[in-house]
């Protein structure tokens, strides 16, 4: 680069940079409201992602507890028959004698008559 | 961030206004640049906004500068008005001299600001970049997403340009 072009450059950047100075009130007074404008708008977009993202984990955590509540219930619910069966096989497995389950009409009637005395 | 907006404003604006001819169009530029680094970068360091603020801004001219060409690329298809073709060329001149500005060397900033709005867009960049803000090659590499030999291409190129247009008032003072 010559002297020319060296003078050139130094001549243009003074007066770029003097320029920057004689900016008229208005385009300044705007660029002020537009930087206000910009750091509200950020502020207020990082405030709704947050709140956006708090508000979605609140709802899945409410969502997965319904879902663990339901599950809770119907295992409970489905755990009964298994009692059930339980019985049975313990019932099945005592050591009563064929005739003992003939005779338990009379039994029932026997026990029927001391009720009623 | 405010402190670093209120010192980058004033001359991304003027950056802005070379681009676009326009004041509106610029403060709408300048705007969207700060709402972008104050919105995703606000939480890095405080010497990264710089580089940060000079990328985004170039990013949104360059932005504008596609949609108004293809703005007016329909335009022109739709209609014969001739003066649509160029948007530099209909924008509105903010570069109006007073009579007092067109004596002795303030004439001159009147000259020098058509000259850099004159400029193709990328020249123009390189060249501001590297004079009003005084960027380094590599700086004004990374805001304006190329590499370190466009840059010096661009910014001899711009020099060239504005050398030739601004010789015989630059040998007259």
């Amino acid at each position: 680069m010559d002297t020319n072009d060296k003078k050139l450059i130094t001549n243009i950047t003074k007066k770029l940079t003097d320029s920057i100075d004689d900016i008229d009130s208005v385009s300044v007074a705007r660029l002020q409201a537009a930087r206000k404008s910009a750091l509200e708008y950020a502020t207020m977009s990082k405030k709704n992602h947050f709140f956006q993202n708090n508000r979605m984990l609140f709802a899945t955590s409410s969502a997965l507890a319904t879902v663990f509540v339901v599950v809770i219930i119907v295992f409970s619910m489905n755990s009964q028959p298994e009692l059930n069966i339980m019985e049975d096989l313990t019932l099945l497995s005592e050591k009563e004698t064929f005739e003992f389950y003939e005779e338990m009409d009379f039994y029932q009637w026997l026990e029927a008559s001391e009720t009623h005395g | 961030m405010d402190d670093f907006l209120k010192g980058v404003e004033k001359r991304a604006f003027k950056m802005a206004l070379f681009a676009t001819s326009n004041t509106e169009e610029a403060l709408d530029i300048v705007q969207d640049a700060m709402t972008r680094l104050v919105k995703k970068y606000a939480d890095r360091n405080a010497d990264e906004w710089g580089p940060l603020f000079h990328r985004i801004l170039q990013s949104v001219i360059r932005d504008w500068y596609r949609k108004q060409k293809v703005r007016n690329r329909w335009q022109m298809f739709w209609s014969t008005d001739e003066s649509l073709e160029n948007p530099v060329d209909t924008a509105t001149d903010t570069y109006t001299a007073t009579p007092d500005q067109q004596l002795g060397n303030e004439y001159a900033i009147v000259e020098i600001n058509q000259a850099l709005s004159d400029l193709p867009l990328r020249q123009q960049q390189a060249f501001l970049l590297r004079t009003m803000e005084g960027l380094d090659t590599k700086s004004t590499a990374n805001a304006m997403q190329c590499s370190q030999s466009s840059v010096k291409t661009h910014y001899s190129r711009a020099l060239s340009t504005l050398r030739h247009k601004l010789e015989t008032h630059y040998e007259s003072h």
